[in-house]
């Protein structure tokens, strides 16, 4: 997956010259807490964060103050065609709450914020959708997870989602793969993953 | 029909205290194929249960007629109701998905289960009967706006809130879900409104069906703080249900003050359901029972209906509706163990 996948689009912008009052009443009424800023043409010329705006404030002469004498210049900025993982690990590494995201031009297209890292995991996690869940230990991935994508591939329609898990917690035990379902019933799946010889937990067991 | 209805642990001269039932044996004719689990046999269960108790001689049977379009459109998109007939005459195999399997009878079950309970609550209000049970399939607590979920057809018991609502002019309905599933479709239908208050108690959605109903959805605009939602953890059983019930769920309904008690009544959080991971005993939803039906005698004058939601263990279901209804036919202040005692 892209950025352009899970990036906001449009995205609300300001400009050098707006009062900070303004933008800071802007972005509380849409609760976000940075806005790029952008020049006549569209083009991005830096952001400016809540923090920014918190600055400024305990500085004084806040109310006359503009974006311009407060945002950050030159963010670190993301394209449409950069990768989830790079978008992710900048995020992470960063500390940013958000990126600007930008065409070949310079021009603002989106913003790409923690939050819509959240929406990509629930997404991907498949949240959204009514369902159910199965989770099935993999303790030999090279036998076991073929009988289980081979089990749930039967039942294709009803897969919202299969994430097998990185290294379970600290050491090297078993792995697990979770399933969410399209039924309020996954007994039937349940049943023919046991058969395959699969540890299927039990929850509240 | 089952004509007078006589106390059963003794006395003829008890007509306050009858219990109605509202049942259609064409609701079996809704057939969901081999291996589904909301199956015929549910129905066939409880009748059977009810007949080996005795219990069945003791209700008021009640006549049932398909809910009339209106009564259904009342909280129903028509193009969905229209949709959802299509669907069983053109003999399609399911609706919307694949859990709500039809078949040609499915309809005609479908406006009779709701029927079912507006038959009940127009039985209870009345005072035909003091409270009524209504053992219905194809369910209804999932069924949204314009679309089948999870087993369900038509929304029965918020078609019944409504009635009591339009017909009668209540301002005060609760209803409370005790399905192992969340009660999404009745909670959207009435989350912006303060008339119905709705709480929902279920297995956690992280775990189950159908993913909603964690704890911060409390209802919408106007209705904000008129849905309750009480997720569990798996393994749940009566001690966890009881402390929901003592200290969220009993002074929440205390605090609404309803005209009239709803119950989705689903018996799938019971210990051996196969659609679930809870453990509430018989003992438990007995208990359940006891003090939603003491809490309709203070605010409602005893006006409580209650229908058939989940319930997937034919033992557990039949053995639990028999219990429920135990305690909506006991006379107030009598402890039904007691009385089922002593009348055998």
């Amino acid at each position: 997956m892209l950025v352009r996948d899970g990036m906001t689009s449009p995205v609300m912008t300001t400009t050098p010259d707006a009062l900070l009052a303004a933008v800071d009443d802007q972005m509380a009424e849409r609760r976000v807490h940075q806005l790029p800023v952008v020049d006549a043409a569209g083009k991005l010329i830096g952001i400016i964060t809540a923090r920014d705006i918190g600055l400024a404030m305990a500085a004084g002469g806040f109310e006359k103050r503009t974006v311009e004498s407060a945002m950050t210049t030159e963010p670190v900025t993301l394209r449409p065609s950069d990768t989830l993982e790079h978008a992710l690990t900048l995020l992470l590494r960063e500390r940013f709450g958000a990126m600007p995201v930008v065409d070949e031009q310079d021009k603002v297209v989106g913003i790409f914020a923690r939050h819509d890292c959240l929406k990509v995991l629930s997404n991907v996690l498949g949240l959204e959708e009514a369902g159910s869940r199965v989770d099935v230990e993999i303790a030999r991935p090279a036998d076991e997870l073929a009988k289980a994508l081979t089990t749930l591939a039967g039942h294709d329609a009803q897969i919202i989602s299969a994430i097998l898990s990185n290294r379970q917690g600290r050491g090297q035990g078993a792995r697990t793969l979770y399933v969410r379902l399209r039924t309020i019933d996954p007994g039937p799946i349940r049943r023919k993953l046991r058969e395959a010889g699969l540890k299927v937990v039990e929850p509240g067991a | 029909m089952g004509g007078v209805v006589v106390a059963w642990w003794g006395g003829n001269n008890a007509p306050a205290m009858t219990t109605a039932l509202a049942y259609d044996e064409r609701c079996i004719e809704h057939a969901t194929g081999e291996g589904h689990p909301e199956r015929p046999d549910r129905l066939t269960a409880i009748v059977q249960k009810l007949r080996a108790t005795h219990q069945w001689d003791e209700l008021l049977h009640l006549p049932i007629k398909p809910a009339a379009l209106e009564s259904i459109t009342a909280v129903h998109d028509p193009a969905y109701v229209r949709r959802l007939q299509a669907a069983c005459e053109m003999g399609e195999s399911y609706i919307d998905a694949i859990d709500s399997a039809v078949c040609p009878r499915s309809y005609a079950a479908a406006l009779l289960a709701a029927g079912a309970m507006i038959a009940a609550t127009d039985a209870v209000m009345t005072g035909r009967a003091h409270n009524a049970f209504a053992p219905v399939r194809p369910p209804g607590h999932h069924c949204e706006f314009d679309r089948s979920m999870g087993f369900c057809l038509l929304n029965n018991i918020a078609i019944a809130a409504q009635h009591l609502i339009s017909r009668y002019g209540l301002e005060r309905v609760a209803i409370v879900d005790f399905d192992v599933h969340h009660g999404n479709g009745t909670q959207h239908l009435f989350e912006e409104r303060s008339d119905v208050f709705f709480v929902s108690i279920h297995e956690h959605p992280s775990y189950l069906y159908p993913g909603t109903g964690f704890a911060w959805e409390k209802g919408v605009g106007d209705g904000e703080g008129a849905t309750l939602n009480m997720p569990l953890p798996p393994g749940s059983g009566d001690n966890e249900y009881r402390a929901a019930f003592e200290t969220k769920i009993l002074p929440a309904l205390e605090q609404f003050s309803p005209q009239f008690l709803l119950i989705s009544a689903g018996f799938d959080a019971a210990e051996h359901d196969p659609l679930a991971h809870q453990k509430v005993s018989p003992h438990g939803f007995a208990w359940m029972t006891r003090r939603l039906k003491a809490l309709a005698e203070k605010h409602c004058g005893g006006r409580l209906v209650s229908t058939l939601e989940g319930g997937y263990d034919l033992r557990s279901l039949a053995e639990c509706v028999s219990v429920h209804l135990r305690e909506l036919m006991a006379d107030e202040g009598e402890d039904p163990a007691m009385a089922m005692k002593a009348g055998m």
